[in-house]
C-alpha cells in the first residue's frame, strides 16, 4: 500500500530551518559587529600596543618599577572599600524596602533611590564641593554652631589612614564615590532581597533567633549571591573611575584611570598607557573570576 | 495491520503517505499514512508520547517531516510553510493573544486574505455566535473561563474556513463535566460548519464519542484505523483492544468453526466468538487470543468458574474482578441490579456472550 | 518581649551591654533611620546646589544674601554650553533610538534565534562587555584604535562609543521582556497565515512595546550623561554637556555652574519621571 515516498529525506528538515538560521544570523550580526568592533577589537589593540615597539615587555617592566604600581593597588583597594560601604548601607535599606515597608510605598521609594542612575555623575560629584569645602555647608554649620574652632579640611584631603599604598579614601572622594554607586548597589540588592522569602525570616524568629542571627543565618545566605554579583560590577567601575577622583580626590590619592589618561593625553606614551590598562584589566578580570567561582553568583549574573 | 484503506465514501481531503519525523536518533513518527474524508470528524488517538502531536504539527506545517508527503485536496503541501497551508490548528494550551480582544483574536487570520475591515468584523461576530459566544467580542481573553477560552480558540481557527481543522487535545484542561459538554458542542459545531476535523487526543472516550473514524497510534506508528464501532467491537490487536475501553484477553484454542464464528476453549470454558470483518477465521485447532468486553460478561452464568476478588460500586454499574479457577482474571461489568448480593470471595460463574477474536 | 537568644548568649560585661543595645536599636528605628539617612544622603547635595544656584553673586555665600534666577539665564545664553547641551541631546536621541534598535536585534538573538546555544551565549557576553570592563580601558582602546585607523576624534567616534555603551542596557531590558512572551503565539500566528514580518508586527512588537519605550528613555539618559568615553573620543571639535560641566568644574565652583547643574539634573530627572510613570521597573 505504501507507494514511493517521493522525497529525499535529508533535504526537508534542513531547508526551512537553515533558511531561518541564516536570517537570524544576519540580524544578529549587526549589534554583534558593533559590540565586537568597540568592545573586543580595542582590547586586542591595547594588548598589541602595550607590547610595542614590537614585541617587548619593556612597558610592563617600566610599570613594575614605576611609581604607578602603588596607584594600581590603591585603586583596587578603594574599589573594595567603597563597594563594602555601599553594601553595608544597601543591606538594611533594601531589606527594609523589600519586606518591611508598606507595599504601596515600595515602588515610589525604590524609584527615588535609583533615580540618581539617570543623573549626571560629574554634576553629582561636583555638588559635594559645596558641602565639604572650607566655606561649604558642613564647615559653615560646624563653625557657626561652635563645634569646631577652625574649618575642617574635608575637600580633597587624604584620610591618612592606611597601610602602605592601601589607604582609606579621603572624606570627599569617599562620599563622592558612595553617592554615585550606592544606587547601583541598591538596585541589584533590592532585586536579590525581593526574592528572599520572608517566611524564612518568620520561621527563624519563631524558632527564637533575634535580629542579628536572622541576618546571619537567613538573610545573608539567601542574598549573598546577589550582593556579590552587584559588587563585582560596581567595584570595577570604582577602581577605574576617572571623574570622581579628578574632582574630589587629593593629589596624593591619584587613581589608575587618571594615570592612564595623563599618559594618553599629555605624555602621549600610548604603549605605556596600554600596558597600564592591560594590567588593570587583567587584575579586574581575575577579581571577577574569583567572584564568579561560586555557582550561585554565576546564576545571579545570568539573571541580569 | 490496516493503516491506509479509506473506509469513508466521501472525497479525500487530507492524505499522508509514509510520514516520518526523526529528532536526531529518535524517531517520533514512523511511516504514518492516513486519509481523511471531506467533512469527516477524524480522531487520532494514542497514549502519551506515541507521536500523535508531532504528526499533527507536521500537518500544520510547524514541523518539517523527515520523510513522506502530505496532500490537501490533492495538492502536495509537504514543503509549504505553515502560513500558506489551508489548515488551522487549535493548540492544546489555546494560546490566545492576550494583548488583543476576543474579536481581534478571532479576526486575526482574516487580515492576511485582504478581507476588508467591516467584513472581518462581521465574520468574526458570526463565528463567535456559532460557537456560542455571541457578544463576547470586546472582552479581554484573560478574563474568560476555560470553556469560553476554548470556544474563542475554536472560533479563531474556524473563521478562516480551513480545509482541515486540526485540534490538539483541546479538552484536556477541562474538568469532566465541562469536557462532556464541550464534546457535544464540538460535534454540533462541526456538523453546523461542515469543516473536516482532525482531532488528536489520548482520551479514547472523547475520540470514540465524537469521531466518524479514528486511528490508534503507538510508538510513532498507526496500529489500526476505522470507525469507532469496528475498532471497539472487533479490534485486531490486543493493544487496541485494551486501549479503547477495557478488555479481557484470554488465550485459547479454536475447536470449531460455524457461519463465520468460532467456538473457542479458553480459561476453562467454552464459548463462541465472532471474527472481525474482512478477516478469515482461524482454523480448527489453532491458538487464538480472544477479547471479551467486561460489559459483555455477567455473573451467575455458566461459562467460567471463579471467585470474586473485588467489587467496585460505580453508581450506574458495578465492576467485579473475578479470579477464574483456571488462572486468568476477568473484569466483569454488570448493571446495577445484576450483581446485587454478590460480594468479595463469593463464587461466581461468568457467562460469556459476544466475545471477539 | 524577651528575646531568648539574647538571654542565652554571652551577656556579661561590655559585650553584653553592646548586644542588648544593638538588639534594642534593631527593634527600634534602626531601619527607618538608615532609610531616611540614605535618602538625605542621596539628595542633600542636589538640594544644596539648587539652593546655592540662586545666589546673586558668582561665588555664593552660605547663607545666601539674596535670591535670583539670573544664573539660569546666563547658562541658557552661554553659546558654548548650549552647544554642548544640544549636541548631547542630539547624540542622546540617536543613541536612544539606534541603541534600542540594535538592542532589539541583540535581544532577539539571545532569546529567540534559531542558532546554536553557544553562539547566542557568546553574543550575550560580547554585548555585556561594557558592563564589566572599566570604561577607561575601553576608552583608551578605542582612542588608540581610532587614531591608528585614521578616524581620529570627532562626532562619529563619540556616537559609536555611546552606542557601544548603551547597547547592553537596551539589550537586557528588552531581552528580559522578550523572554516572557509566549513563543507559541508566534506559531499560532503563522498557522493563521501570518508571515515572519507580520507576526513580528502584530504579535511580538505590541508585547515588547513597554520595554522598548523604557529602553529608549534609559538609553537617552545614559548617553546624555556619558562622560569618560566622550572625553577620550571627542577631540577639540565636539563638545557635550558633561564635557562642558567638567571643564568648568576644573576651573572652579561658581553659581553659574550650580545653575547649570540644576538644569541638567532637572532635565534628566524629567526623563526618569516619564519612564517611571509609564511602567514600573522590572
Amino acid at each position: 500500500m505504501s507507494g514511493p515516498t517521493g522525497r529525499i529525506p535529508w533535504s526537508l528538515p534542513e531547508r526551512t530551518d537553515r533558511r531561518r538560521a541564516v536570517v537570524d544570523a544576519g540580524l544578529a550580526a549587526v549589534p554583534t559587529a558593533l559590540a565586537v568592533a568597540l568592545g573586543v577589537v580595542p582590547l586586542a589593540v591595547l594588548l598589541v600596543e602595550s607590547l610595542s615597539p614590537p614585541v617587548t615587555l619593556s612597558n610592563y617592566a617600566a610599570l613594575g618599577e614605576s611609581v604607578y604600581l602603588p596607584v594600581l593597588v590603591r585603586s583596587l583597594g578603594v574599589g573594595v572599600v567603597i563597594t563594602g560601604a555601599c553594601l553595608a548601607v544597601a543591606y538594611p535599606v533594601t531589606y527594609w524596602l523589600a519586606h518591611v515597608c508598606p507595599v504601596r510605598y515600595r515602588l515610589p521609594i525604590l524609584i527615588s533611590f535609583t533615580l540618581p542612575l539617570w543623573l549626571n555623575y560629574v554634576v553629582l560629584n561636583y555638588t559635594w564641593v559645596w558641602i565639604l569645602a572650607t566655606d561649604g555647608i558642613v564647615n559653615t554649620v560646624l563653625t557657626a554652631g561652635g563645634l569646631v574652632d577652625r574649618p575642617l579640611d574635608l575637600l580633597r584631603t587624604a584620610s591618612g589612614i592606611g597601610i602602605g599604598p592601601v589607604e582609606l579614601p579621603g572624606p570627599s572622594v569617599g562620599l563622592g564615590f558612595v553617592h554615585i554607586y550606592l544606587p547601583y548597589v541598591l538596585l541589584t540588592m533590592y532585586v536579590s532581597m525581593e526574592r528572599l522569602d520572608y517566611r524564612q525570616v518568620e520561621a527563624a524568629r519563631d524558632l527564637g533567633a533575634g535580629g542579628l542571627r536572622v541576618f546571619r543565618d537567613v538573610v545573608v545566605p539567601e542574598t549573598y549571591a546577589g550582593a556579590v554579583a552587584g559588587a563585582l560590577i560596581v567595584y570595577a567601575r570604582i577602581a577605574g573611575a576617572f571623574a570622581t577622583p579628578q574632582i574630589l580626590a587629593s593629589p596624593s590619592e591619584q587613581m589608575i584611570a587618571q594615570i592612564i589618561t595623563t599618559q594618553f593625553y599629555d605624555v602621549l606614551d600610548y604603549p605605556f598607557a596600554a600596558a597600564v590598562s592591560v594590567v588593570f584589566l587583567v587584575v579586574v578580570l581575575v577579581g571577577f573570576g574569583i567572584g564568579a567561582l561560586s555557582t550561585d553568583v554565576r546564576a545571579e549574573l545570568k539573571r541580569w | 495491520m490496516s493503516g491506509g484503506a479509506t473506509v469513508s465514501d466521501r472525497s479525500t481531503i487530507l492524505r499522508t503517505e509514509g510520514l516520518t519525523k526523526r529528532f536526531g536518533t529518535a524517531t517520533a513518527v514512523e511511516d504514518v499514512s492516513l486519509s481523511v474524508g471531506a467533512g469527516e470528524f477524524f480522531a487520532l488517538v494514542g497514549p502519551s508520547g506515541c507521536g500523535k502531536t508531532t504528526t499533527l504539527r507536521m500537518l500544520a506545517g510547524l514541523e518539517s517531516p523527515s520523510g513522506g508527503r502530505i496532500e490537501i485536496a490533492g495538492g502536495d503541501i509537504t514543503d509549504s510553510p505553515a502560513q500558506d497551508r489551508d489548515t488551522n490548528l487549535v493548540f492544546q494550551e489555546l494560546v490566545l493573544f492576550t494583548h488583543m480582544t476576543v474579536a481581534e483574536n478571532v479576526a486575526y487570520g482574516l487580515a492576511r486574505d485582504g478581507v476588508p475591515r467591516d467584513e472581518r468584523r462581521s465574520r468574526a461576530a458570526e463565528m463567535l455566535a456559532t460557537v456560542g459566544l455571541e457578544g463576547f467580542g470586546d472582552r479581554d481573553p484573560t478574563e474568560l473561563s476555560g470553556g469560553q477560552k476554548q470556544r474563542v480558540a475554536l472560533a479563531r481557527a474556524l473563521v478562516n474556513e480551513p480545509a482541515v481543522l486540526l485540534l490538539d487535545e483541546p479538552l484536556s484542561s477541562l474538568d469532566r463535566k465541562l469536557r462532556a459538554e464541550m464534546r457535544a458542542e464540538l460535534r454540533r459545531i462541526q456538523d453546523d460548519v461542515g469543516t473536516t476535523f482532525l482531532y488528536v487526543t489520548h482520551d479514547q472516550e472523547s475520540a470514540m464519542s465524537m469521531s466518524d473514524r479514528l486511528a490508534v497510534m503507538r510508538d510513532g506508528r498507526i496500529v489500526e484505523s476505522g470507525p469507532p464501532e469496528s475498532l471497539y467491537g472487533h479490534p485486531e490487536t490486543a493493544f487496541v483492544a485494551d486501549f479503547l475501553g477495557n478488555a479481557n484477553l484470554l488465550t485459547g484454542r479454536v475447536r470449531d468453526r460455524r457461519d463465520g464464528r468460532v467456538v473457542v476453549d479458553a480459561a476453562g470454558g467454552r464459548f463462541t466468538a465472532a471474527v472481525g470483518e474482512g478477516r478469515s477465521a482461524p482454523a480448527s485447532g489453532a491458538d487464538a487470543t480472544v477479547m471479551i468486553r467486561p460489559e459483555n460478561l455477567r455473573l451467575r452464568g455458566d461459562t467460567f468458574a471463579g471467585t470474586v476478588r473485588d467489587v467496585g460500586y460505580m453508581g450506574a454499574h458495578r465492576e467485579y474482578v473475578v479470579a477464574l479457577d483456571a488462572g486468568p482474571t476477568l473484569q466483569v461489568r454488570s448493571g446495577a441490579d445484576d450483581g446485587v448480593g454478590v460480594g468479595v470471595a463469593d463464587a461466581a460463574v461468568v457467562d460469556g456472550a459476544g466475545a471477539d477474536g | 518581649m524577651v528575646n531568648p537568644v539574647a538571654e542565652t548568649s554571652d551577656r556579661t560585661g561590655a559585650a553584653g551591654w553592646v548586644r542588648r543595645h544593638a538588639v534594642a536599636a534593631l527593634r527600634g528605628g534602626f531601619f527607618r533611620t538608615t532609610v531616611v539617612a540614605t535618602a538625605v544622603f542621596l539628595y542633600l547635595p542636589v538640594v544644596v546646589v539648587g539652593y546655592l544656584s540662586l545666589s546673586p553673586g558668582s561665588q555664593p555665600s552660605i547663607p545666601l544674601d539674596g535670591v535670583t534666577l539670573r544664573w539660569y539665564g546666563a547658562v541658557l545664553s552661554d553659546a558654548r554650553f548650549v552647544r554642548g547641551l544640544v549636541t548631547s541631546g542630539v547624540i542622546g536621541v540617536v543613541a536612544a533610538v539606534a541603541g534600542t534598535g540594535l538592542g532589539l536585534l541583540a535581544a532577539r538573538t539571545i532569546v529567540r534565534a534559531r542558532l546554536p546555544g553557544w553562539l547566542r551565549a557568546s553574543v550575550a557576553v560580547v554585548v555585556a562587555i561594557p558592563l564589566f570592563v572599566p570604561t577607561v580601558v575601553v576608552a583608551l582602546g578605542i582612542g588608540i584604535t581610532a587614531g591608528r585607523v585614521g578616524i581620529g576624534f570627532g562626532l562619529v567616534p563619540v556616537v559609536a562609543g555611546h552606542l557601544y555603551w548603551v547597547l547592553p542596557f537596551s539589550t537586557f531590558l528588552i531581552a528580559s521582556r522578550y523572554a516572557t512572551i509566549d513563543r507559541r503565539m508566534a506559531e499560532v500566528a503563522r498557522d493563521l497565515g501570518a508571515d515572519g514580518v507580520t507576526t513580528f508586527r502584530t504579535i511580538t512588537l505590541p508585547q515588547l512595546w513597554p520595554a522598548l519605550v523604557a529602553s529608549v528613555l534609559f538609553a537617552f539618559a545614559l548617553s546624555f550623561n556619558e562622560f569618560l568615553l566622550t572625553f577620550f573620543l571627542a577631540g577639540s571639535g565636539v563638545t557635550t554637556m558633561p564635557l562642558e560641566i567638567y571643564g568648568k568644574v576644573r576651573i572652579g565652583a561658581t553659581s553659574f555652574l550650580n545653575a547649570a547643574s540644576v538644569l541638567v539634573l532637572l532635565f534628566s530627572g524629567a526623563v526618569a519621571a516619564v519612564a517611571a510613570s509609564l511602567e514600573p521597573p522590572t
